[in-house]
């Protein structure tokens, strides 16, 4: 049955309702973190979250699964190399297009059955990385 | 000719074909040779109207699965359960009737050809105005657009609702057809109790037959037809234990096993990833005059694929509380009463109550107005519950057995042991895991499963649709079936059984529309032998 560790429903439907939110957000709220120094890969993964409480929260679940070691770089490599990106490159620098290619490997994650189980909710391995690095940054 | 049984004046009545159980089947097929030179008696356990003393007769004891009242589960009347289902039809797929690898005793012995001439006259029969159940031909005409699901595990699949509900209720809609029907004699208020054999036990002689009222009468017929039910075909043969003490035509063991429903229950949360996500096209509404509802269901290349039995989902929208909040305060509901009575051409006489609630909850209106503009014009989704069908898989240890308990005709009450095998709880949650991948991989939203990993789980707030099958199982072996292709009883060269109790598989369509034309089809093989 349906486990009731973890998030409430009421916490993890409004987490739920977060999940679009690499598709949903804006360029302008994405552009808006760019301008100070460079951050470490997986700070501008995070940034690119509109809720970042609510993936967290999500995030602290998918990490108490033991699926995944609590260990946000590598995970963030895991990312990169899934989604073809090189930290480093121009391209994992602009949110517009790293969002772009998150949206795609997760795409691709459900296509492929990369899934993960976080509380009955279906997610994509990529996402569930990213929100479980985005409890731990 | 309608007639009370508690006025039969004759211990014994003649006809040439005896059917017990004047519901959708049977009303069905006595309608069929109505005007034709064949005497028939159509026997019914209840009245024209329901009474709690007949109706009764029906109660029984759930041992299994929990099943609900018994007692509630069927109609003892002139009409059946008709005379209260949903009237959703929909004809079985010629997938549903073929053997399928992983799901054990499937396959029906007669192909989707045999069943196929006999729909169009069943439609008819149900009070379905169209023969139309391509589901691209309502999505061109309906209002609404579909779920845009794109990809190959899933494809929409449409029932038909009888419009007109007069229609739906044989009893109202066919009672004059019987009524002025010279060579029919519908009895009223007659119980079966059980059949009786000739001494070889090859042929029925007899019915016997008794009224609440005390009054016991036999039928001799050269042809029986039971019709009553998915529960009670199985009592009454299990019942009829003059030859043999196992029951008629249970030979095999056959008779009660693999009582199959239509389980359905929660599967998953669907949160959309925009407020207007399409999904009304699942909802019952009307198209072109016919009334129409789409489900979501797997494709049969990927239920063969992956051994699975059928699927099927409905999205059931779940408002935004601060919508359903507005829809209910005073002001609104106001609006709703003086509109109502304004319809109805009369003016509300409480006005000095519902004006100022109104006026005083304007606040309200304003945000209806404004959450339905955001929304593209409908109300806000929160979420969208996803509410699973499953076609059960046939189950010999999910039966329907004679109780200890008696009812007032001093016969055993029916006792059902509904099983699930763990190939439906696979179903259920592999249906819901493809579903979940299908909205992620076209960025729909996500999906929470509310099923275990563990198909021995049981499955919660699990409930039939009322639809009782497989009881009587059909099958060209007698060794795994208890009636042939021609819904006779195996053992026996003059019993018929006619309902959903012979279904061997029953796909997540409702049962009615198969019933009435497998009885249509009956019909047809028993004109043929009756002109001998």
């Amino acid at each position: 049955m349906v486990s009731t560790v973890g998030p409430s429903r009421r916490g993890f439907l409004k987490s739920a309702a977060s999940l679009a939110l690499l598709a949903l957000m804006r360029p302008r709220e994405l552009l808006a973190g760019t301008a100070a120094a460079e951050p470490p890969f997986e700070a501008r993964l995070v940034a690119l979250l509109r809720r970042r409480d609510s993936a967290a929260e999500i995030g602290r679940a998918y990490l108490r699964s033991g699926d995944e070691p609590a260990d946000a770089s590598a995970m963030a490599a895991a990312i990169a190399r899934d989604a073809g990106i090189e930290p480093g490159e121009a391209a994992a620098r602009d949110p517009l297009r790293l969002r772009r290619a998150l949206a795609l490997r997760t795409r691709r994650d459900f296509a492929e059955g990369r899934t993960v189980r976080v509380e009955g909710w279906i997610l994509s391995r990529t996402e569930a990385r990213l929100y479980a690095i985005a409890s731990l940054i | 000719l309608l007639l009370d049984a508690r006025n039969v004046d004759r211990d014994v009545l003649d006809a040439d074909l005896c059917i017990v159980g004047a519901g959708a089947a049977g009303i069905a097929l006595a309608r069929e040779f109505v005007a034709r030179p064949v005497k028939v008696c159509l026997l019914e356990s209840g009245g024209l109207e329901a009474d709690d003393q007949t109706q009764f007769l029906a109660d029984g004891d759930s041992v299994g699965l929990y099943y609900g009242p018994l007692v509630a589960a069927r109609l003892r009347q002139f009409g059946g359960t008709t005379n209260h289902w949903g009237a959703y039809c929909r004809p079985l797929k010629p997938w549903d009737l073929e053997p399928r690898p992983g799901v054990p005793h499937s396959g029906w012995p007669i192909r989707f050809e045999d069943l196929a001439p006999h729909y169009p006259p069943a439609l008819d029969v149900c009070g379905i105005p169209r023969n139309e159940f391509d589901v691209r031909h309502w999505r061109e005409r309906s209002p609404y657009e579909r779920f845009p699901l794109e990809g190959d595990l899933f494809e929409d699949t449409v029932s038909q609702v009888v419009p007109k509900k007069s229609k739906a209720r044989f009893g109202k809609a066919y009672r004059r057809d019987l009524e002025m029907a010279r060579n029919v004699d519908v009895l009223l208020r007659a119980n079966l109790l059980e059949f009786e054999v000739d001494e070889y036990g090859t042929r029925v002689v007899r019915a016997r037959v008794a009224c609440l009222s005390g009054k016991r009468f036999a039928v001799e017929a050269q042809h029986f037809v039971l019709a009553t039910g998915g529960i009670e075909n199985a009592r009454l043969l299990l019942l009829s234990r003059g030859h043999n003490p196992a029951g008629l035509g249970n030979e095999h063991d056959l008779v009660g096993r693999f009582f199959m429903e239509h389980p359905r229950f929660p599967s998953a949360i669907y949160q959309p990833s925009e407020s207007g996500v399409p999904i009304d096209f699942y909802k019952t509404h009307e198209v072109d005059g016919a009334v129409i509802k789409a489900y979501l269901t797997l494709r049969d290349e990927v239920k063969t694929r992956e051994e699975l039995v059928d699927v099927q989902l409905r999205l059931v929208p779940v408002h935004d509380p601060a919508w359903t909040e507005a829809l209910d305060s005073a002001g609104v509901r106001s609006a709703k009463r003086i509109a109502r009575r304004l319809r109805d051409g009369r003016m509300p006489d409480d006005l000095d109550t519902h004006v100022p609630n109104v006026i005083g909850d304007l606040d309200d209106f304003w945000s209806l107005a404004k959450m339905w503009a955001e929304n593209g014009g409908g109300p806000p989704i929160h979420h969208v519950e996803v509410l699973t069908r499953l076609e059960q898989t046939p189950n010999p240890d999910s039966r329907v057995r004679l109780g200890d308990r008696q009812d007032a005709l001093g016969q055993p009450r029916v006792q059902v042991d509904w099983r699930l095998d763990p190939l439906d709880v696979r179903s259920a949650r592999r249906g819901v895991e493809l579903f979940a991948n299908e909205v992620g991989r076209n960025g729909l939203g996500r999906v929470k499963v509310l099923l275990s990993d563990d198909d021995a789980q049981p499955l919660t707030k699990l409930r039939g649709g009322w639809h009782h099958m497989g009881t009587t199982r059909m099958s060209d072996d007698a060794t795994t079936g208890v009636v042939d292709s021609n819904c006779r009883v195996h053992s026996l060269a003059n019993l018929y059984v006619a309902g959903s109790s012979v279904f061997p598989t029953a796909g997540t369509g409702t049962p009615t529309l198969t019933l009435v034309a497998l009885a249509l089809r009956l019909a047809a093989h028993l004109k043929e032998r009756m002109s001998w």
